[in-house]
């Protein structure tokens, strides 16, 4: 992965022809930091004043900014105001404090800071009118911005103490572990991903010993500023969100050809535009990712990682490593016959998301299934799916557009091949048009008996509702974790009802009859709790094309008010 | 030149990725830096000494994969070494990526004909002086010895059934339903553990053959391989 990053950040260096500094230097507007508050110098380095201006969003490197550490100062005397005190004394200040032996004026420079501390204190307290605003706090000369500054040359102290920092362990002629050549100084250093840290001994391996970190992942000076652009450029143009869920894209070239390159540069270019629109339509990511991803020939690849950032740490929640063009239109291509079986218009993520939400081990594993492929398993998808489907039949909700987003999610699963079905020789029933929309796991009588009748239940909880405005059949669902004996008790009970409202019509009894012949033709169901209920409720969602079947069949008068149906 | 093939397998591996430490990756495969410490572990050479004798320059190797390459994530508890080394204060959930089910077979040849002859006896009888693990010590690994054979070098050839490392590439030709990757990892090791060469290496993630032009290979009965080193 990270040489795909240092590829990219060479790529688009070699567009941009920017020099070190600007490569080095960060965005300190990471958000809403919207407002500069600058302490003024005049030409003879005295304190002037404290003037506020509005943050240059097209010219950010003028501020010289670049995070160094959380409590200390950073690479320059621009800082993000956290708490006004504690920035100007741990971050202005001190970086003065820091500095100021090398230079006269840099001296001048922090014993004025010292003589006006309290006034600056309060001025900037004044300005920063609310506690969440974003402030950046910085300093100006004679009018002149830090990178504008040749004395004292700030520029030149930024890229003399970074490299200081970045070079702590080193070594002379080796080998660079992302270019491959052997380069005069290589070094070693947590400032690329901070999920390559050095904190802790226990993770320098052969030895434990600091000062040999470098052998363990060694950077060339080039290699590092490549990288270190990638990544930014990666963060800036290539972050997506899957639904709370922030991640990037990065390509990588498997084969080296001029058509490949031709298509790298396309994703990128187009990824820039996608920048400019992204406040415009900021839920369209998932659809904008695959559309861009899917045309491309295999040549391509692209890794997809799950980054958390906990304060300065960054920990991989998942890295999807070889995904290719054709994986992803494929999934394109499912997503579409998704679509089409339940006839609307955008089968998402977000359907998946509403059950896995919570569950965050397993929703990485389902995410890194889909773009890799592999098996998922189906017990566990079918637990989550009826525990969130119970939660809502419990709390007196509609359960019928869970059941139908989990049934498009197993759908979605199946087509892709993530679910291991058997499929087993069923007959031809009417009903078979209805069975293929709850998909190839629905392969068994006893399964099959058991949507059917979820459906007939339904019917009865319809008529209920319509005659009495409420529906006491409920209860006999036992919180929806009926059993096999369960199941089989509940068919009389609900014929028993329909006769008692004189609605057991012939569509129904025939619709009993299938119920029936489906339960009794297998002794044993061998299905978990979870399943029955899951087929259970998938025939109540779709008790109305059921009904539909039998109409259409019989042209017996079926009238229910709706299946949407209050408990 | 003759080849030593065996395969070796596993529940579980791990081949650090070089640049991570908290948020352990793993490698598809095991580097062939890993494969000289598997052959140092089967003939029982100390850990400070193998390399001297088991590297890039005498030893040649092959890696072909048996299983397709599964990746599963879970958390282990490392111990927290910041506040000390020897005394255990505290843990640290690290969330560590893993190979499931990892099979692979190597095709090694050791120029020191005495060693190599023992290595092949050692296999053969599935005999080891340490344990061999998939990457750390507590993945144990099985092995299994397959054969000594010829090997017929190739002007070129339009497949190849290991991985290879870039160089040796001309063109691939892009097979629908097939996995490629390519990644960069470690090849050449010295004693003093600075890795020498890093090389891009080319693979399909599900064991298939790959399609294409390459050079440099071998044939190895019906197979055609690629050395890494």
């Amino acid at each position: 992965m990270i040489e795909a990053v240092r590829n990219l950040g060479e790529f688009v260096l070699q567009q941009e022809n920017k020099s070190e500094i600007d490569i080095l230097l960060e965005n300190p507007n990471s958000g809403n930091y919207n407002k500069v508050i600058v302490l003024n110098f005049n030409k003879d380095f005295t304190f002037s004043n404290i003037t506020t201006e509005d943050f240059k969003k097209d010219n950010w490197r003028v501020y010289l900014y670049r995070r160094k550490s959380s409590n200390g100062p950073d690479f320059t005397p621009t800082a993000r105001v956290t708490e006004p005190k504690k920035t100007i004394e741990n971050k202005i200040i001190k970086w003065f404090e820091e500095h100021r032996n090398e230079n006269q004026i840099l001296k001048k420079m922090y014993e004025e800071l010292i003589k006006n501390k309290n006034d600056i204190l309060n001025e900037v307290e004044k300005r920063k009118s609310s506690k969440d605003e974003g402030i950046v706090l910085t300093v100006k000369i004679d009018g002149k911005y830090l990178y504008e500054i040749d004395n004292p040359n700030f520029k030149e102290i930024f890229i003399k103490d970074f490299y200081k920092r970045l070079k702590d362990t080193k070594s002379k002629n080796a080998c660079c572990s992302l270019c491959g050549e052997v380069k005069d100084e290589v070094f070693t250093t947590s400032e690329i991903y901070k999920f390559y840290t050095l904190d802790k001994p226990g993770y320098i391996a052969g030895g434990f010993n600091k000062s040999n970190a470098w052998k363990n992942f060694p950077v060339c000076e080039s290699c590092y500023l490549k990288v270190d652009y990638g990544r930014k450029y990666i963060e800036e143009h290539l972050e997506f969100n899957f639904y709370g869920k922030t991640y990037y894209i990065i390509p990588n070239v498997i084969l080296n050809t001029k058509e490949v390159m031709n298509e790298y540069l396309d994703i990128l270019s187009e990824a820039k535009k996608r920048v400019s629109l992204k406040d415009k339509n900021p839920t369209e990511d998932e659809n904008y990712i695959i559309n861009l991803l899917k045309d491309h020939k295999d040549g391509l690849c692209f890794y997809f990682l799950f980054l958390k950032k906990e304060n300065s740490a960054e920990r991989i929640l998942l890295l999807i490593e070889d995904v290719l063009p054709s994986r992803i239109s494929k999934i394109f291509k499912v997503k579409k016959e998704v679509e089409k079986i339940f006839n609307i218009e955008n089968y998402n993520f977000g359907f998946l998301t509403q059950f896995l939400g919570n569950y965050d081990k397993i929703f990485f594993e389902v995410i890194d299934k889909i773009f890799r492929g592999g098996k998922l398993d189906f017990q566990t998808l079918l637990q989550i799916f009826t525990k969130k489907i119970r939660d809502e039949f419990l709390s007196g909700n509609s359960i019928t557009n869970t059941v139908i987003y989990a049934l498009m999610n197993v759908r979605f699963f199946e087509e892709l091949g993530l679910l291991e079905s058997k499929e087993g020789k069923m007959e031809k029933t009417k009903f078979d048009e209805i069975y293929e929309k709850v998909g190839k796991s629905l392969n068994t009588p006893a399964k099959r008996g058991i949507f059917l009748l979820g459906a007939l239940t339904q019917m009865l909880l319809d008529i209920q509702w319509s005659e009495r405005k409420t529906t006491p059949f409920f209860k006999n669902l036992k919180g929806l974790k009926m059993n096999e004996e369960d199941i089989k008790g509940l068919l009389p009970k609900v014929v028993n009802k329909l006769m008692e409202y004189e609605r057991y019509d012939k569509g129904k009894q025939e619709l009993a009859q299938e119920i029936s012949k489906n339960l009794l033709s297998q002794e044993k169901f061998g299905l978990s709790i979870n399943e029955i209920n899951f087929y259970f409720v998938s025939g109540m969602a779709l008790s109305e094309e059921v009904a539909n079947i039998i109409k259409k069949e019989k042209n017996f008068e079926i009238k229910e008010e709706s299946s949407d149906v209050e408990p | 030149m003759e080849v030593l093939v065996f395969d070796v397998w596993g529940d579980f591996g791990h081949f650090r990725k070089f640049y991570t430490t908290t948020s352990p990756l793993t490698f598809s495969i095991p580097p062939p830096t890993a494969v000289f410490g598997i052959i140092g572990a089967i003939l029982g050479i100390d850990k400070k000494d193998y390399l001297k004798i088991i590297n890039a320059e005498t030893t040649k190797v092959a890696i072909e994969i048996v299983k397709p390459v599964k990746k599963i994530r879970f958390t282990i508890n490392y111990i927290d070494t910041k506040v000390s080394f020897s005394r255990i204060k505290n843990r640290t959930p690290i969330r560590t990526e893993f190979l499931k089910d990892a099979h692979y077979r190597l095709y090694i040849n050791l120029n020191e004909e005495n060693l190599f002859r023992e290595l092949k006896d050692r296999i053969k009888e599935r005999k080891t002086y340490y344990t061999v693990s998939l990457g750390l010590a507590n993945l144990i690994a099985n092995f299994k010895y397959i054969g000594q054979y010829q090997v017929e070098p190739l002007d070129a050839s339009n497949y190849v059934n290991t991985v290879i490392s870039s160089e040796n590439i001309e063109n691939i030709e892009m097979v629908e339903g097939k996995r490629y990757f390519k990644e960069k990892m470690p090849v050449d090791i010295d004693e003093n553990r600075v890795v020498k060469s890093y090389k891009d290496i080319v693979m399909e993630l599900q064991g298939k053959p790959i399609e294409g032009s390459f050079k440099n290979v071998f044939k190895v009965e019906d197979k055609v391989i690629s050395f890494l080193t």
